[in-house]
């Protein structure tokens, strides 16, 4: 028996999460924004890149809702539209009763007292000239909480939550290892106690043990402090094991949305099949199975405008097919709470099983 | 996929077979805060053909032995010790002008942004003709083009022809990267060093690539030291593996063996570490505790010792640096830098 085989760690608490009650928070309706790429010139207008397209979804209170996709299939551009930091060209984004998109000044910095994002590369996100306790002390200070002593009191307490001793807090961020700076960026997120946190990549330039530790101490939070979570990750590995939920993009667009197990388990769109069998298996045992999909070609922004099915030209099932060349598939729900938008659901799922029979001995 | 898988790395076999033959190789950086030792005495050997996996966290010296076997370490850094023989000949005590001969040739690098490794204002086509050119004098520039465009249509990208007066910006990076593959495979090298190809791409692109690059290398017989942090990739990909940490190799196995049974209790983390939705759904996952150690002041002992859940706190590993030892059976032989190797794998004789 392998070592690594038996259960995770002693210390795991093996406890079953309850079901959050499906309680919504964001209700994200219609929400389309487009990009002008090129310059408009004597009268014509400028190209517009719809990077989000008609996206429509909803995230219940404690859950972690997971966004996966390649780069540019407008997973990031959907949660700067929620936080405000772009604004859509239409649509509507509601947290619990207000519409985000409608906030100007002062309720808009209300609004952001619930919700914060954390960004993918500390070192990037977080000032350099800056000590780690005026980085957690800034949205204090901002937001005009607390005097002075208070302030210094929450710092402590934050800084202490996630992990870095505040007696280390007068070093700057490059004092600080990727997964430690990670840390401080989510004591600033954590700070005005939000009830949501955007996680934008908030693992992917982390080692794979540093990974562990700062997921461990997101779900850690997460069950102590009623978190929200809307998680972007393209590491459908870590999409798996860490989210409620999930909404695959393509091109802007939701192709298929369910819960995490269900979706891995049976993928009924073509492109997420291709996706989860994409995937590079830690198991040198189930090597060359032949159950990968390769799509052919690349995301091209250009598909967002074709006519029928967005994803056709890189469809293993579709490409011929005059329903997928002709008509734009809608989301609709397949079974309680699987969405899917394509015209022939599961039919590739169906192949790849068929050929793993074939090549399989009884 | 059924290649004769190689016996392990470093163990005798025929001479004529070993490409590539590290020997005691030191690497240090000088700098301000001290002498860092990236790459702390390590032997390896690589066979023709083979499929060599490097893993191992950030810092643990992965890139510096890439580095260090091209003979591109730049000052701070300095090779101090140790042989780095390509098919026999070491490459020491070659100057730049015979390396280059050797660069490109007999070896060659991929790098992990493409983006920053091609050049920016030459076409795509002179940046694979160059390679081609600089070790085929005399070869007419009208051929080197043909066999530009060969190269980019066995990576597969289409319209190979008419993309050979592309420049980088207008390809996308699974597109890049597979220029570079070109580049690397031009001259049928014996050896590619590929340092993190894919960990800059989207995962269906990520397929895409390593599919390529697996045909290829298959094909030529080249063979491949790929340094990855991704676990899933190296099961995929690589015939034997070699963990780093804190400079050294401290687990050299087959692949197969190592996720099997894991003989070094970091090699055990780094594996537990990736998340396994089927096995633990909600339960945590494991992580090691603390962070590596400074290279400038190592501990005196096992340099994994404060973070092992095996050995943290035992006399022994405190105070005494394991030595490299072979377990197990011959054909499942393994490399294991750990006192405790012997009692963990035990169980497996």
């Amino acid at each position: 028996m392998s070592n690594f085989e038996t259960s995770p760690h002693p210390d795991a608490p093996q406890k079953a999460r309850k079901p959050p009650a499906p309680q919504k928070l964001v209700g994200i309706e219609n929400l389309v924004k487009e990009f002008s790429i090129g310059k408009e010139s004597f009268g014509r207008k400028p190209t517009m890149l719809r990077a989000v397209d008609n996206v429509s979804l909803e995230i219940n209170s404690g859950e972690t809702f997971g966004l996966v996709g390649e780069s540019g299939c407008g997973k990031t551009t959907i949660a700067r539209c929620l936080m405000r930091l772009a604004i859509p060209s239409s649509g509507r984004i509601m947290f619990r009763d207000t519409d985000v998109t409608a906030l100007k000044g002062k309720e808009l910095r209300r609004f952001r007292l619930h919700m914060q994002m954390v960004f993918q590369d500390p070192h990037a996100s977080l000032d350099s000239r800056m000590t780690a306790r005026q980085i957690v002390e800034e949205p204090l200070t901002i937001h005009d909480i607390g005097d002075r002593k208070e302030r210094r009191e929450k710092v402590d307490e934050i800084l202490t939550l996630v992990g870095i001793d505040p007696s280390q807090g007068n070093r700057k961020p490059h004092g600080f290892s990727g997964g430690q700076a990670q840390r401080i960026a989510l004591a600033r997120a954590l700070v005005l106690n939000p009830d949501m946190l955007v996680l934008d990549e908030p693992v992917s330039a982390l080692d794979v043990s540093i990974q562990a530790q700062v997921l461990n101490f997101l779900r850690d939070i997460q069950d102590r402090f009623s978190l929200t979570y809307l998680f972007i990750v393209h590491d459908l590995v870590v999409a798996e094991y860490f989210c409620d939920r999930i909404a695959v993009l393509y091109l802007g667009a939701v192709v298929e949305m369910a819960e995490s197990h269900v979706l891995f388990r049976e993928p009924l769109h073509p492109y997420t099949v291709s996706l989860v069998s994409a995937v590079p298996v830690p198991d040198p045992e189930s090597r060359g199975r032949g159950s990968r999909i390769v799509l052919s070609g690349e995301v091209s922004p250009s598909g967002a405008q074709m006519s029928g099915c967005r994803f056709r030209t890189r469809c293993p099932i579709g490409r011929n097919r005059e329903n997928c060349r002709d008509i734009s598939p809608k989301l609709v729900e397949k079974s309680p709470g699987h969405w899917v938008a394509c015209h022939f659901p599961g039919e590739l799922e169906h192949a790849v099983t068929a050929a793993s029979n074939i090549a399989s001995p009884p | 996929m059924n290649r004769s898988r190689p016996t392990s790395s470093g163990q005798p076999s025929a001479e004529t077979d070993i490409v590539l033959s590290v020997k005691n190789l030191r690497t240090e950086f000088h700098t301000s805060e001290g002498i860092f030792p990236a790459v702390r005495n390590v032997d390896f050997n690589v066979r023709r053909g083979m499929q060599l996996g490097i893993v191992g966290e950030s810092g643990s010296g992965k890139s510096a032995l890439a580095l260090s076997i091209l003979g591109l370490v730049r000052p701070p850094g300095r090779i101090v010790s140790g042989e780095v023989l390509l098919n026999g000949r070491d490459l020491r005590s070659m100057d730049e002008k015979s390396l280059s001969r050797v660069r490109g040739k007999e070896m060659s690098l991929i790098f992990q942004d493409p983006m920053t490794a091609l050049d920016p204002v030459k076409t795509i086509g002179t940046q694979i003709m160059e390679g081609i050119l600089h070790h085929n004098r005399g070869l007419a520039r009208s051929d080197a083009r043909k066999r530009a465009a060969q190269l980019l249509d066995d990576v597969e990208v289409p319209q190979a022809a008419q993309r050979l007066e592309s420049y980088p910006h207008q390809f996308s990076g699974g597109m890049r990267q597979r220029v570079m593959i070109a580049i690397a495979i031009a001259n049928e090298p014996d050896l590619i060093v590929a340092d993190e190809p894919t960990t800059a791409l989207d995962v269906t692109t990520q397929a895409q690539v390593l599919d390529v690059f697996e045909r290829l290398v298959q094909s030529t017989g080249t063979a491949v030291i790929l340094i990855t942090h991704n676990l899933g990739i190296v099961a995929e990909f690589c015939d034997e593996v070699q963990v780093m940490y804190a400079g050294r190799i401290v687990e050299s196995a087959s692949t197969k063996e190592i996720f099997r049974l894991p003989g070094h209790p970091y090699t055990e983390s780094l594996l537990k570490s990736v998340p396994r939705p089927e096995e633990a759904q909600r339960g945590k996952l494991f992580s090691v505790a603390g962070f590596p150690p400074s290279l400038a002041h190592l501990p005196r002992g096992c340099s994994f010792e404060p973070r092992c859940f095996a050995g943290k706190g035992l006399a022994l590993c405190r105070s005494e640096r394991p030595s490299p030892s072979w377990t197990g059976p011959n054909e499942n032989g393994r490399l294991v830098e750990c006192h405790l190797a012997s009692q963990r794998l035990e169980d497996d004789r």
